[in-house]
């Protein structure tokens, strides 16, 4: 009987240890974000901040000033312009943008479009304070409808 | 009964080890999490107060309305610190605090540097906590620093500013302070 007890208290150890190893997050599942997706219109809220899809429209070309020079960028695909309100909710927070495809891909905002005033890269959201913001996206034409729009934070 | 005793022993014996183990391997977890916040602050009553042997006080704090967003306001603050220990500190942590909870951060862009010159009267340290901390004035008097921050008008009466140091924390110093409200240039 008495084995048969220990035998149970080490099967059951090792199943919970075992358990345990399985259900340990690794450090992607740790570090990635919360995300909430909203479509074109709606209003969405994270931990850190609140933002409204505001509106979208698509550029083959676009034109900008960036540190007092004039700047025009082309592109192989699309221009995605996205325009947001956000709003911080619980603490001063950076934001970055990213893009989910109709394909499922994600795409993070362009870098070839920079330093432009009111860009989303340029904002230090802060609570109760809202500010209307642009993003922009490269990509194939293809990939814009039925995509979403989503929002990461930095500190 | 003696033929049970031996198994639960065994079992609270792995019970035991198996919390060692998760103690061992989330200790440097823990003491990051530890050192992650400010879960331990202090309030003080006047704008002056101690933490870890270090004395700070709220020495200017004026805010001003943002020209054509009069929901927003920026705040400006001349902290001072003194004591011999400082250094110890580490790093400085400067943020401001209202009754709910929620945090404002200095801005440390050009909208920031443009506040602290229009309220800081000539008189700015050109300094931020962190460099105050390294720089101590050989008169043993305050160290000053300047910081601002954008904050909604209808908290201006209701904010505290929170301190803290990398090696302080968990322990943290929260003063009140009453912004002198100016106008914009103009």
């Amino acid at each position: 009987m008495s084995r048969l007890v220990n035998l149970a208290i080490v099967v059951g150890g090792a199943a919970l240890l075992a358990g345990m190893m399985l259900t340990n997050p690794d450090y992607n599942s740790v570090v990635r974000p919360f995300v909430t997706k909203v479509s074109a219109g709606d209003t969405g809220e994270t931990r850190m901040f609140a933002g409204r899809f505001e509106a979208w429209r698509t550029a083959d070309r676009v034109s900008f000033d960036s540190l007092g020079t004039s700047v025009t960028r082309d592109t192989e695909g699309v221009f995605l312009i996205v325009d947001l309100e956000l709003s911080g909710t619980i603490r001063s927070t950076m934001v970055d943008t990213i893009w989910e495809g109709a394909s499922k891909r994600r795409y993070a905002s362009t870098k070839r479009v920079a330093n432009v005033p009111r860009q989303v890269d340029q904002l230090w959201l802060q609570p109760g304070l809202s500010s209307t913001t642009f993003t922009v996206f490269e990509l194939p034409p293809d990939e814009i409808e039925g995509g979403a729009a989503g929002g990461d934070y930095e500190l | 009964m003696k033929r049970i005793a031996k198994p639960l022993a065994l079992l609270a014996v792995t019970l035991l080890c198996l919390g060692l183990t998760v103690l061992l391997v989330g200790w440097s977890d823990i003491q990051e999490l530890r050192r992650a916040k400010n879960w331990q602050v202090t309030e003080f009553p006047d704008p002056k107060g101690e933490l870890a042997g270090v004395t700070v006080s709220v020495d200017q704090a004026r805010a001003m309305i943002v020209p054509g967003k009069t929901d927003r306001a920026v705040v400006y603050l001349r902290l001072g610190l003194s004591g011999e220990a400082m250094a110890d500190w580490g790093w400085c942590n400067v943020s401001l605090t209202d009754p709910k909870g929620r945090e404002w951060f200095p801005l440390f862009n050009e909208v920031g540097n443009t506040a602290i010159e229009l309220l800081g009267d000539g008189g700015n340290s050109g300094q931020s906590c962190d460099s105050s901390l390294r720089s101590p004035p050989e008169d043993g008097g305050p160290s000053f620093s300047d910081q601002a921050f954008l904050v909604p008008v209808d908290m201006l009466d209701k904010l505290r500013v929170e301190l803290s140091g990398v090696n302080t924390r968990p322990k943290a110093v929260s003063l009140p302070f009453k912004p002198v409200l100016r106008l914009p240039p103009g």
